[in-house]
């Protein structure tokens, strides 16, 4: 889905915005109540330490009791810090946590006023409490704690002035003097709150508009993997096809050859049968000579049965046969009869080498034979016009891999072609005569081998190098 | 949490912190014991040992050594030391009981006192003038004018222990400026500074 061009973006990325905002409201509120919980602990450890410092005992002549001042500071202290920190434990974040807070904090200044003795200095704390009270970006709590100021205030200045103002007379607008420092603070502690607010929500909505963008380009990316795959996909496809088609295109280039390989034993056959004929006619009839022929003709069968096998076997598609240990030359060789009487027909010299020492390698047999195949029918439409007209084919040792070089009496490619090559549909040759795959699946057959081809621009003549690993125990046997 | 807990809980917190204060300003607020003073200044106090005593006002400030309340009268005497003329003898006497050891009386609130300029510090062995003066709360105040004639009795806090302005340092600050005294008393917050179970004989003791 794209989200972007969804109409409800704008609505989505605002109502993400909210939510994280209220996630991380939460998350600072609870944060202030631990801290500020901490600090009322904190102040009624020191207003006890206080109080036994200033004012530890009250005297009578020589007789002294504990002083109320220490008493109040444990018991009112306490009193005034355990409703924060139940609230802390149970409702964390509430409203009703951060209000008891303020509250609390407001009446802690209050006892540490009494127990100082109503020194201005203290006084100050009232102020530092707000301050700390900020910390929850409420403005509303800082008017819950300014009310409990100026509620005390106007209570005790119409009840008990004296407690307060110290005279027994004073305007009843005394208050409002106090109230203003309060109201003067509160105003700068307000608009910070409020705008620190503000601040906050903004990164939350920005924040909200980066999850959003990144959803959106997950989703993009997923699509985009979803094609790639699919288009990987139809490749994979394309490429057994073209696998396939180049196979049965080489085989159809060896039709012709494989027709004559199969006449000419058939012709032999035919010739062999009529000798037998004449042989068991004469008088008296010679036994011997039949048994020859027939055994001509045994072989002759043999060797069409094997030429059918190899072809059968050639075009069958090896694409997910198991890799197998099989030996390079009886590949090489297995290949050779299905297309060397067409090579022979042409006087197309094939040279061997290397064929005396049997080196193995894990293998599809038939995708090698399919990578000479094709390197043999390139060479005979190459060189087939020519005067001088052979391939080489060399195989050889070279430490843990093999190395056979394909040969062809050819003046080898140019610089220009050899890069393109092995691309995918380059031929160069006649339209209709090559699918201009052979070359390229030829390369990806032997680097699924583990091996590598190239063309050996040193050589004078066209020469292919195909390296590929041997097995173990060939080297074993070698050594 | 329900909200019948908590409402349980905020009314609760609310009624016993109430409560809480509400003893602790009961306390501040109750007085000490006013002094029974005389309406002069006893004779075996008077001009001993002070050959102008009947020229200027006596300004007397009695107190318990240990009393920490009284730390709260020993700031407002400085800030009324400063507010009146050098015409006003003013005399903080300190209770030393029978028997404690030397440094008994040496705390923080007589090195305070000593420390104000124009204020005679003069040790009271026993309570014999504290007892005299017919005094019994630390923080008491006692002036008479030149003439040995009581002018006011009481206290220079608003409460026990609490600094600031009170009716006591208004009526002497006032009357000492314009020699009308409106009224002669005021509540006095402080420790006791003699036990009442004992009695010191009134006729021994130490000088003005």
């Amino acid at each position: 889905m794209n989200l972007s061009s969804h109409p409800a973006a704008p609505s989505l990325q605002l109502a993400r915005g909210e939510e994280i905002f209220a996630e991380t409201e939460k998350k600072l509120h609870r944060r202030i109540d631990k801290l500020l919980v901490a600090l009322l602990f904190a102040q009624w450890f020191l207003a006890v330490i206080w109080a036994a410092t200033l004012s530890p005992l009250s005297w009578n002549g020589l007789n002294s009791s504990l002083h109320i001042h220490v008493k109040a500071a444990i018991v009112v202290g306490g009193l005034i810090t355990f409703f924060p920190f139940i609230l802390l434990r149970k409702a964390s974040g509430s409203a009703l946590c951060r209000h008891s807070v303020a509250i609390a904090q407001m009446l802690m200044s209050a006892l540490l006023i009494h127990i100082s003795g109503g020194r201005i200095e203290t006084h100050f704390h009232i102020f530092g409490s707000l301050a700390f009270l900020k910390f929850y970006r409420d403005w509303k709590v800082l008017l819950t704690a300014t009310a409990i100021v100026i509620i005390d205030h106007i209570g005790r200045g119409m009840f008990y002035p004296e407690s307060i103002y110290g005279l027994a007379s004073v305007s009843p607008w005394r208050w409002v003097e106090h109230a203003a420092w309060l109201v003067f603070e509160d105003v700068f502690l307000i608009y910070a709150c409020i705008t620190g607010r503000n601040e906050m929500r903004d990164i939350c909505h920005h924040q909200g508009e980066i999850e959003l963008t990144n959803q959106k380009i997950e989703v993009e990316v997923r699509n985009r993997t979803e094609e790639l795959a699919s288009a990987y996909h139809t490749l994979e496809l394309e490429r057994s096809k073209g696998l396939e088609a180049s196979r049965l295109a080489a085989l159809g280039e060896m039709a012709g050859g494989i027709a004559h390989e199969i006449n000419n034993p058939l012709a032999i056959i035919s010739t062999r049968s009529i000798h037998i004929q004449r042989a068991a006619q004469m008088q008296p009839p010679r036994i011997d000579l039949c048994i020859e022929y027939a055994n001509v003709i045994q072989t002759t069968t043999s060797r069409i049965a094997a030429i059918v096998s190899g072809l059968r076997s050639f075009s069958r598609n090896a694409e997910y046969d198991p890799m197998e240990a099989c030996s390079i030359q009886s590949i090489v060789k297995d290949t050779l009869q299905l297309c060397g009487e067409r090579f022979r027909n042409d006087s197309i010299e094939i040279k061997l080498k290397g064929m005396d020492e049997i080196i193995e390698i894990q293998a599809r047999s038939v995708q090698i034979s399919q990578v000479l195949l094709n390197l043999l029918n390139n060479s005979y439409d190459a060189i087939s016009e020519k005067r001088d007209r052979w391939i080489c084919i060399e195989i050889t040792r070279r430490a843990n891999r093999m190395e056979l070089r394909f040969t062809d009496s050819g003046e080898g490619i140019n610089e220009a072609l050899r890069e393109k090559i092995m691309h995918p549909f380059f031929t160069t040759k006649a339209i209709g005569k090559g699918t201009g795959l052979g070359l390229s699946i030829s390369k990806s057959i032997v680097e699924q081998h583990g091996g590598t081809i190239s063309i050996n621009s040193q050589c004078p003549n066209t020469q292919f190098v195909i390296e590929l690993p041997c097995l173990a125990h060939s080297l074993d046997k070698a050594s | 949490m329900s909200a019948l807990t908590t409402t349980c809980l905020i009314f609760l917190w609310i009624a016993s912190l109430t409560g809480g204060f509400y003893t602790l300003l009961r306390y501040d607020s109750t007085s000490g014991a006013q002094a029974a003073a005389h309406a002069i200044i006893p004779p075996q106090f008077s001009a001993i040992d002070v050959p102008n005593a009947r020229q200027t006002h006596q300004f007397i400030i009695f107190f318990h050594p240990k009393c920490s309340c009284s730390m709260a009268s020993a700031r407002e005497l400085e800030r009324i030391v400063k507010g009146i003329s050098d015409e006003v003898r003013v005399t903080a006497v300190f209770y030393r009981p029978k028997g404690v050891e030397e440094d008994w009386e040496n705390t923080n609130l007589r090195d305070f006192v000593q420390a104000i300029p124009k204020v005679r510090i003069v040790d009271d062995p026993e309570g014999t003038m504290t007892e005299a003066f017919g005094v019994e709360t630390s923080g008491q105040v006692l002036l008479y004018d030149p003439q040995g004639r009581l002018l006011f009795e009481g206290g220079i806090t608003p409460s026990r222990g609490h600094e600031g302005d009170s009716v006591g340092k208004e009526i002497i600050l006032t009357g000492l400026k314009t020699q009308l005294f409106e009224k002669h008393s005021s509540l006095v917050f402080g420790c006791h500074i003699l036990d009442k179970n004992v009695r010191v004989n009134p006729q021994e003791g130490a000088s003005l």
